[in-house]
């Protein structure tokens, strides 16, 4: 079906799979390793000594040093369980556990380590400053820097007008940012979020999912634990996905959503001649067996028409009792930037202004176009050849998605793209050099 | 700007700094304002009254006699001739106890118009309101005082007696409110250090001010407190009065505490178990035993405030009691009726027996007394071995503590027996301090004669040293006191060491009219008969009570801090509620439990059951009998001493179980698995 569009979808098969940018944080199995979970099995039993539940079962696998890594799974599949094996507040049934080389029980490692769990389980009677009061006394920072990590955190969080209220008056969604408040208080090394988007809304869900890839850029290590997963695939570059507490399936974004027998290209809204004749082009390259199988309008996600209007609302100064989607992420989280590989490696990659505020959507891993060798590269190369020439366009004209996707951070496992490698006039031609 | 931003800006002007100094100066210029006044008024009122001579008691003795001149004939005998030496002597000894007397009572007249008592009035009221200060509530105090005056006032000016009460109650109300606020805040200061102890420490604080199953509790013996004053009946003697209002003041006080304590430390741990709460504390870097610990210490921080608010309410309003109460036959506080008395009866028990604090002693048992229960106890358990080994009957095994018990207490009750026509002596030891602190001794005796109908009266004869014997005409059964001059105290070696002992003889004679079958033998209970002598004073002896009551809440904090680490709150509560009682009450366990044998005296049955009763019942009220005995508010009622070696004593003991609890707190603690199975 050809319809004005941006998008054409090519199918393909048994072909070589695209290499594709890794998602938009960095990790791998570069680093060391931060959390080893080996053999992990959990059994609850009751008073009787009977076994209710077998939660996990021979679970292994590890985190590295700067790497965001995914638990996924169902409800009830053992996720929870393991995050708290891990921190210590449930105590295996077999398998060995080891945080920064150390067992969970080991008061010292939790001072690196920042933990929100799945409900908010704060104290009701205290508000949103003394909260986090308290949870900095517990990590003994000085009052200097507790005062200033608090204020900044709140504002983060967009809770800074409401910070004298009680716990217990908070919406859930309010409870839940300030439990991602106290989760970072210490600034930690390893953050644990047990499905910190729950309750959010979708400007907290974006702000979550930001916060949470600029921090594994930052070279956090992160462990995200949820069963949302469009919240997760934007964020983790590796993922372990559990059921009835056994591990189904490991590794990163790329090797386990790649669909290799397809291919998508974006471009401009395409006439219905232009679509005929890249339909032709195709079959011509593919002796008929390959054509365009769909051509759509993308749409627009309703993540982003939300964020537009509560743009718009803050712009406009609406009033609002609760909270308030302000924050950039606090200075004391961003402030190690420069002593970060990671930053020098974005500055690398980045040749047009710098990216806007967290409020901008991630953009979905692309695959990279390049002129490796293959059916592909030919059917590329056909296309090129066969268009007429258009004028090129300056750097700022590329689409969006492809100026994001120059420019997003690979991480030590996935080797970075140059923008140079970008056949720009390919796509310059397809869509008729219109802007 | 609108009244909210007006009291904004006005909370934020008591924040500051320069308002803070200023303040304090006032405050301090005000204290000392009202203790000069109060002392040129007092130094006045000096200067017209008069203190008290030997001459006030015993009057004009005459002319002592001569002592004959070496050589000289002998004085006639006969009737009328005077023994010069012994009259000398009796006239000495007079003048001893008058002179003794008239110290006392001086001492009573000084305290009238002392402006120390009161300066420490000014002292402690000043404390708080510098802290309020500082802890910037200044204004907030000062518009809160303004508020009960408008309240208040009127009340006390144009109301009726009615409506004194009211004033009086809606005033300690909010004096006693302003005053734990002021303590609270003052804890949280203390608790800010950034420590996991002190961080979890202040947020039981925080919520037990803010929580209700606490807040209930605090507002209601504020409001006890505040209410107790006007419940006093003012026909009552005002002694009565003054220990009425000790002990359900201080009592109640403990008591209530005591419940909050039990409660908010059961809850605090239990709930942030129940309620998931701890996770986000345990994952942070707070060893287990330090969350026990911070836990205990902010119950036992709020504890020492409500205690300190209390104590001193209770404290303050019983001096008041002292200064303003009518005594019987007062026409003002400390004028009697009768111009020709110097104090009546109820102000000199008042003075000398209730607001101080004093130490008593029994008769000593002599020692060859002592060697014979030792020598029965001996012989009894022979017989005792030589019938079990016959009968082989349970009923029949040897108890050496036991029998102890029982021959001690024929002993005790045979020496403290007195026959017809006959006397005994006791002597009364260790009265060091009594000549030390040159106040008169209260002997207290209670005399058991027959069935002790009410009607019974019974001659009792006294011999004192140094007075002339006298009678008294006793009620059977009933607990009377009688005051003993220090001149009857005497240096003398006992057992080989030299000790100040009273020896007081009494006898049980009977006129030449009373026929031998209507003679009966008179006897004193074992707790019937000692001699107190004033040893502290009753702010001194308040404080130690204080501290005593605390370190007992402290304990019962760690109890339910411990219960609570693996029980659910309704049962760690129970738990908690059951060991407290028990405590409380191990003194009247432990003799309840010698009359709940197994075996039945008369009839010889045995009920197994309470064997089992006993061998659990029995350990614990002796390990804790201790805790009762302490007995801080029954000892400051009856205005007995309480002394520092108690107080080491009780924090030594109690202080090591405290640590012991908190430890096996901590080692459960650490070994719970705080996250269990979703969904429970």
């Amino acid at each position: 079906m050809v319809t004005p569009s941006g998008s054409v979808s090519v199918a393909e098969s048994g072909d070589a799979a695209i290499g594709a940018v890794g998602g938009a944080s960095s990790g791998g199995p570069g680093g060391p390793a931060v959390v080893a979970v080996q053999g992990l099995s959990k059994t609850f039993k009751d008073f009787w000594l009977r076994t209710r539940a077998k939660a996990v079962d021979n679970l292994s696998f590890t985190v590295h040093k700067g790497e965001v890594f995914g638990l996924l799974g169902p409800n009830g599949s053992g996720k929870s369980t393991s995050i708290k094996v891990i921190l210590g507040l449930l105590k295996p049934t077999s398998g060995r556990v080891a945080v920064f080389g150390k067992p969970p029980s080991n008061v010292a490692i939790k001072r690196r380590i920042g933990y929100l769990p799945e409900e908010s389980y704060l104290y009701p009677f205290l508000n949103a400053r003394e909260t986090l009061e308290y949870y900095a006394k517990l990590f003994q920072l000085d009052r200097t820097v507790r005062e200033r990590r608090i204020d900044e955190l709140l504002d983060m969080v967009g809770l800074a007008s409401v910070q004298y209220r009680q716990v217990k008056e908070y919406s859930k969604g309010m409870q839940r940012r300030i439990g991602l408040a106290q989760a970072l208080i210490n600034d930690p090394e390893l953050l644990i979020l047990d499905e910190p988007t729950t309750g959010l809304d979708p400007i907290g869900t974006r702000q979550v999912k930001d916060l949470i890839i600029e921090l594994g850029r930052r070279g956090k290590s992160i462990i995200l634990s949820s069963h949302l997963l469009t919240d997760v695939e934007d964020c983790v570059s590796r993922m372990v996905i559990l059921y009835g507490g056994k591990k189904r399936a490991e590794g990163t974004c790329e090797s386990l959503l790649s669909v290799t027998d397809r291919s998508v290209i974006e471009s401009d809204s395409l006439d219905d001649a232009t679509v005929a004749r890249i339909d032709q082009v195709i079959r011509a390259a593919s002796g008929g067996e390959r054509g365009v199988q769909r051509v759509f309008h993308p749409r627009q996600k309703l993540e982003d028409l939300f964020v537009d209007i509560v743009e718009r609302a803050t712009r406009e100064r609406v009033e609002t009792s609760g909270a308030k989607h302000g924050g950039q992420t606090a200075e004391f989280l961003r402030s190690q930037a420069a002593a970060t590989e990671g930053a020098g490696l974005l500055d690398a990659l980045t040749s047009g202004p710098a990216p806007s505020a967290p409020m901008t959507e991630p953009v979905k891993p692309e695959p990279a176009l390049s002129a490796t060798s293959g059916p592909d590269a030919d059917l590329l190369g056909t296309l090129a050849s066969e268009v007429p020439a258009l004028p090129s366009a300056p750097p700022s004209a590329l689409p969006s998605a492809l100026k994001r996707d120059a420019t997003a951070s690979t991480g030590p496992g996935t080797p970075a793209k140059p923008a140079d490698q970008i056949n720009r006039s390919l796509l310059d031609e397809l869509s008729g050099g219109e802007r | 700007m609108n009244l909210t931003d007006f009291i904004g800006k006005l909370n934020r002007w008591q924040q500051t700094l320069a308002f803070k100094v200023v303040a304090s100066i006032v405050a301090i210029a005000l204290a000392i304002g009202v203790m000069v006044t109060y002392s040129v008024r007092a130094a006045a009122d000096a200067q017209e009254r008069q203190r008290v001579t030997v001459r006030d008691f015993i009057g004009d003795m005459g002319e002592e006699p001569k002592v004959p001149q070496a050589g000289a004939p002998a004085a006639p005998a006969g009737p009328g001739a005077v023994d010069a030496a012994a009259d000398r002597e009796a006239r000495k000894q007079l003048v001893q106890q008058a002179d003794s007397l008239a110290r006392f009572y001086n001492r009573l007249i000084d305290r009238k118009y002392s402006t120390a008592g009161f300066g420490g009035v000014v002292g402690l009221t000043l404390v708080p309101v510098l802290g309020a200060i500082w802890l910037g509530l200044g204004l907030t105090y000062l518009a809160l005082g303004l508020l009960a005056a408008v309240v208040v006032g009127p009340m006390l000016l144009f109301g009726g007696p009615s409506w004194r009460g009211v004033a009086v109650f809606v005033g300690g109300t909010v004096v006693l409110a302003a005053s734990f606020a002021a303590l609270i805040q003052l804890l949280r200061l203390l608790l800010s250090p950034a420590t996991p102890i002190t961080a979890i420490a202040r947020n039981v604080v925080a919520e037990a001010v803010r929580l209700k199953i606490s807040l209930v509790f605090i507002v209601m013996l504020i409001l006890a407190l505040a209410l107790l004053p006007g419940l006093l009946d003012e026909q009552t003697p005002l002694r009565y009065r003054v220990q009425s209002f000790l002990q359900y003041g201080a009592s109640g006080s403990f008591w209530i505490t005591a419940v909050l304590v039990l409660v908010l430390s059961a809850a605090t741990v239990a709930f942030e178990q129940r309620d998931k709460i701890v996770w986000q504390t345990m994952t942070k870097p707070v060893r287990p035993w330090e969350f026990v610990v911070g836990k205990w210490l902010g119950v036992v921080g709020v504890s020492a405030v409500l205690l300190g608010v209390s104590s001193t309410g209770v404290f303050f309003f019983a001096d008041y009691l002292r200064r303003t109460g009518l005594a019987v036959e007062e026409v003002r506080p400390y004028v009697p009726e009768d111009p020709s008395k110097i104090a009546t009866e109820d102000r000199l028990i008042l003075e000398s027996q209730v607001l101080v604090g004093r130490q008593s002693t029994r008769p000593l048992l002599p020692k060859e007394l002592t060697e014979r229960i030792v020598e029965a106890v001996r012989e009894r358990m022979v017989e005792q071995a030589k019938k079990y080994e016959q009968s082989r009957d349970p009923a029949d095994a040897p108890d050496e503590a036991k029998l102890q018990r029982q021959v001690e207490g024929e002993a005790l009750t045979a020496f403290l027996s007195i026959g017809p026509s006959q006397s005994r002596t006791y002597q009364f030891v260790g009265l060091e301090a009594a000549r030390t602190f040159d106040l008169p001794m209260t002997l207290r005796y209670k005399v058991n004669v027959g069935a002790n109908n009410p009607d019974d009266f019974h001659n009792v004869t006294f011999f004192v040293p140094g007075s002339q014997p006298f009678q008294r005409r006793v009620p059977a059964g009933q607990s009377m006191t009688m005051p003993l001059s220090t001149s009857a105290v005497q240096v003398a070696q006992v057992d080989g060491r030299e000790t100040a002992l009273l020896s007081l003889t009494i006898a049980n004679l009977y006129g030449p009219e009373v026929p031998e079958s209507a003679m009966k033998t008179m006897s004193f209970p074992p707790d019937g008969i000692e001699v107190s002598f004033v040893r502290s004073s009753f702010e001194a002896n308040y404080l130690r009570v204080a501290l005593v009551m605390l370190v007992k809440l402290a304990f019962l904090s760690a109890v339910a801090v411990t219960a609570a680490t693996f029980l659910s709150f309704p049962v760690a509560c129970l738990v908690s509620f059951g060991a407290f009682l028990m405590a409380e009450g191990a003194s009247a366990v432990s003799t309840a439990l010698d009359n709940f044998g197994p075996i039945d005296g008369q009839t010889q049955a045995v009920s197994y059951w309470k064997y089992p009763v006993v061998w659990i019942a029995r350990p614990i009220s002796e390990s804790m009998k201790f805790y009762a005995e302490l007995d801080p508010t029954g000892k400051l009622v009856e205005g007995r001493l309480l002394g520092w070696g108690d107080v080491g004593f009780s924090v030594v003991l109690l202080g090591l179980l405290t640590l012991v609890l908190l430890v096996i707190a901590g080692m459960i603690f650490r070994n719970r698995e705080l996250a269990t199975y979703s969904g429970q």
